[in-house]
């Protein structure tokens, strides 16, 4: 089912989609840079007697929003402006990419709400000394190999298909635009989002940290920051898969969802 | 019609294998590859040539602005234009400054200032040209975002001329600079400002912008007039359809232009710097030609092929030009080269057909040597140009600088330049 709010601004339109039936515990999916895909293993495989609900992030095409936040911390407002519509109380948080940075600040807002966390190659941190590729400066050819540990293989063609026709090229430029664009307003040209700042808020709340190993974009060396602001979180890196680490990662969804039960 | 000496300011040291072995001639070009004894000379050879146009006739000069960039190496054109205003004091020619690129400077004063500064010292021979600023200087060299360049212009813009203009001390809350006092000393030495030419690559809301504000557009595009005709008749259409005159002075044409005794030397004399530049200087990575979100959707929707459409590789593309010999350069009228009449004839021909009654005319390209540029100069400034400045003379230049009822110019001692 999906839920459409006008708002939180005039002229915004921010969607929920609610998968499946079920009345169990709240599970808040938030997708990465790359937007929601239609078919995905995840959120799906995350139902299992829970009400997932997968939050079309602002800018993103399906929720849109007159101007950019100022910054994720205020996104994570407006997320939770939604889910308070859908009479929400404490939930499960999984987020992927720039998702998982929101979910980050989403808890770092409201830490009483958020029972658990779990979050895939996020960004937010920054280390020069390994700095991991400039997604916003790299053709798709050259992107690709860094963000899917098989940049042929099913997952990376399903989500980047590459047509021959002029048009429908133009189209998936215009997807890449969109996406990439809206990211940029938070990741451009650093990704420091500041977050370690604030991750303090999160003491009492479980974390689990996936990375893929093969991640190009996000290093999995990054780990040992958010860890270092997070002591108690679990930290996990899983091999043959990259930044799409849900998607192409049975042993990351594996772990996901052992850790949310 | 009006003539503008235009100068890049190329660096001239780029290895014959540069595009087989490097990425990139913008944002990340190999540091390694700068020779910074050898670019002591070329700046004072660029400048020479800029000052030599100056004394021989050209009604402007012009610097523009690039970063991380060898074929660009003015990243201040402020301060190249600082030593023209000087050393041009004896001449008549207005100084062209083809920055400064608004978003890049915050507060965006500080272009208020230096621009008044420029006017001041030169005795109001300023044109002012405010660019957007490409995604390459802007966000990959500079770290802006690439959704906001364009609102921090439309912002920049504007407090630059309300600072030229106000009477008094204002205050500025914007969304990109917040100043509690804004109070330039001094303001432009004309009024209300000096002239300002907007230049645009082919976005519509540029074109757009500068019709709805009265400012000439000038179009910018390595690929010379022929390919860039369609732009400007969507120029004319929309300038008809905002209601606004037809005075060819609203466009400007950037353009190559090699002129030699005859068609054939051109080629012998130029052809060798041209294919430097096309083949050298524009290679540039194209994941840096545009950030995501440097462009909005919507004009991306608004370019979209049709259905069916097969992909193909546009001949107005770098990666076509790096193919390009030079018959096809001229064919292509990628340049206008030949002979004095040749090159007369083709300029009367573009401006006549396409209404353009300003040319940035680019007459060092690529590796040119010093002499070839001075010898370009004085071939155009004696043998192309008379003649062609009556062109539109029937027309009012609205955005031109003009004389400053009782200002008198402070006495410069003129300076000779050596050959």
């Amino acid at each position: 089912m999906r839920h459409t709010f006008e708002g939180p601004h005039s002229g915004d339109v921010t969607v929920v989609d609610e998968l499946g039936t079920s009345t169990g515990p709240v599970l808040v999916y938030l997708h990465s840079e790359w937007g929601a895909f239609e078919e995905p293993p995840l959120p799906g495989e995350l139902l299992d007697g829970n009400r997932v609900l997968v939050v079309h992030l602002p800018g993103w095409g399906v929720s849109t929003s007159v101007r950019p936040a100022a910054g994720l911390p205020d996104l994570a407002l407006v997320v939770w402006w939604a889910l308070d519509r859908l009479d929400v109380g404490e939930i499960r948080l999984v987020g992927h990419g720039i998702g998982a940075t929101l979910a980050a600040e989403m808890a770092a807002a409201q830490p009483g709400r958020v029972g658990s966390l779990a979050l895939l190659a996020p960004w937010g941190m920054f280390d020069e000394a390994d700095p991991g590729a400039d997604m916003f400066a790299l053709l798709p050819r050259d992107l690709n190999p860094l963000i899917y540990a098989d940049p042929d293989g099913p997952v990376a063609t399903a989500q980047q298909p590459r047509p021959a026709d002029a048009h429908e090229t133009g189209l998936a430029v215009i997807r890449r635009v969109q996406m990439l664009g809206t990211a940029s307003n938070y990741l451009f040209p650093i990704p420091d989002t500041g977050i370690a700042e604030r991750l303090y808020r999160l003491a009492e709340v479980p974390v689990l940290l996936v990375w893929g190993a093969r991640d190009g974009v996000v290093p999995p060396s990054l780990a040992a920051l958010w860890t270092g602001y997070l002591p108690h979180a679990r930290s996990e890196v899983v091999q043959d898969a990259a930044h799409m680490v849900p998607y192409e990662s049975a042993d990351a969804r594996k772990l996901i969802l052992e850790f949310l039960a | 019609m009006k003539f503008t000496y235009f100068h890049l300011m190329p660096f001239d040291g780029l290895p014959e294998d540069f595009a087989q072995k490097h990425r990139s001639v913008w944002v990340d070009i190999d540091p390694r590859l700068m020779d910074v004894r050898r670019i002591h000379h070329l700046y004072n050879d660029y400048l020479d040539e800029l000052e030599h146009a100056a004394r021989m006739g050209f009604d402007a000069i012009g610097v523009n602005e690039h970063h991380s960039n060898a074929y660009g190496l003015m990243s201040s054109p402020n301060m190249m234009a600082a030593s023209l205003a000087r050393r041009t004091a004896d001449t008549d020619a207005k100084i062209l400054v083809m920055g400064d690129a608004v978003p890049l400077y915050n507060p965006p004063i500080r272009i208020a200032e230096e621009l008044a500064m420029l006017d001041v010292i030169s005795g109001g021979r300023l044109i002012t040209g405010f660019p957007l600023g490409s995604s390459q200087d802007t966000n990959y060299a500079y770290g802006i975002k690439p959704a906001t360049v364009r609102e921090r212009y439309y912002e920049g813009f504007e407090l630059i001329l309300k600072a030229w203009q106000s009477q008094e001390v204002f205050s500025h809350n914007g969304r990109y600079t917040k100043l509690r006092y804004v109070n330039p000393w001094p303001k432009p030495l004309q009024q209300p400002h000096p002239p300002i030419w907007v230049p645009g690559s082919g976005s519509l809301e540029t074109m757009d912008f500068a019709i709805r504000r009265d400012f000439p557009f000038f179009f910018l595009s390595y690929f010379g007039t022929e390919f860039s005709g369609s732009m400007l008749r969507r120029f004319w259409e929309r300038a008809e359809a905002a209601g606004v005159d037809d005075n060819p002075y609203r466009v400007g044409m950037f353009q190559p232009i090699l002129v030699a005794d005859t068609d054939e030397e051109a080629e012998r004399l130029y052809a060798d710097h041209v294919k430097y530049f096309y083949r050298r200087c524009t290679h540039t990575y194209p994941g840096f030609a545009e950030a995501p979100g440097y462009k909005s959707v919507e004009s991306l929707r608004a370019v979209l092929p049709p259905p069916g459409a097969k992909t193909t590789q546009r001949p107005d593309s770098f990666r076509a030009a790096k193919d390009y010999e030079w018959a096809d350069f001229v064919n292509l009228g990628i340049i206008i080269a030949g002979s004095p009449s040749t090159v007369r004839e083709k300029l009367e021909h573009l401006a006549s057909t396409m209404r353009i009654g300003n040319w940035i005319a680019l007459m060092h390209i690529g590796d040119m040597p010093r002499e070839k540029a001075m010898n370009n100069i004085e071939l155009f400034t004696t043998k192309v140009k008379p003649g062609l400045s009556e062109v539109f003379s029937q027309y009012e230049h609205n955005w031109w600088p003009k004389p400053i009822p009782g200002f008198e110019p402070a006495s410069v001692a003129p300076v000779a330049v050596a050959r």
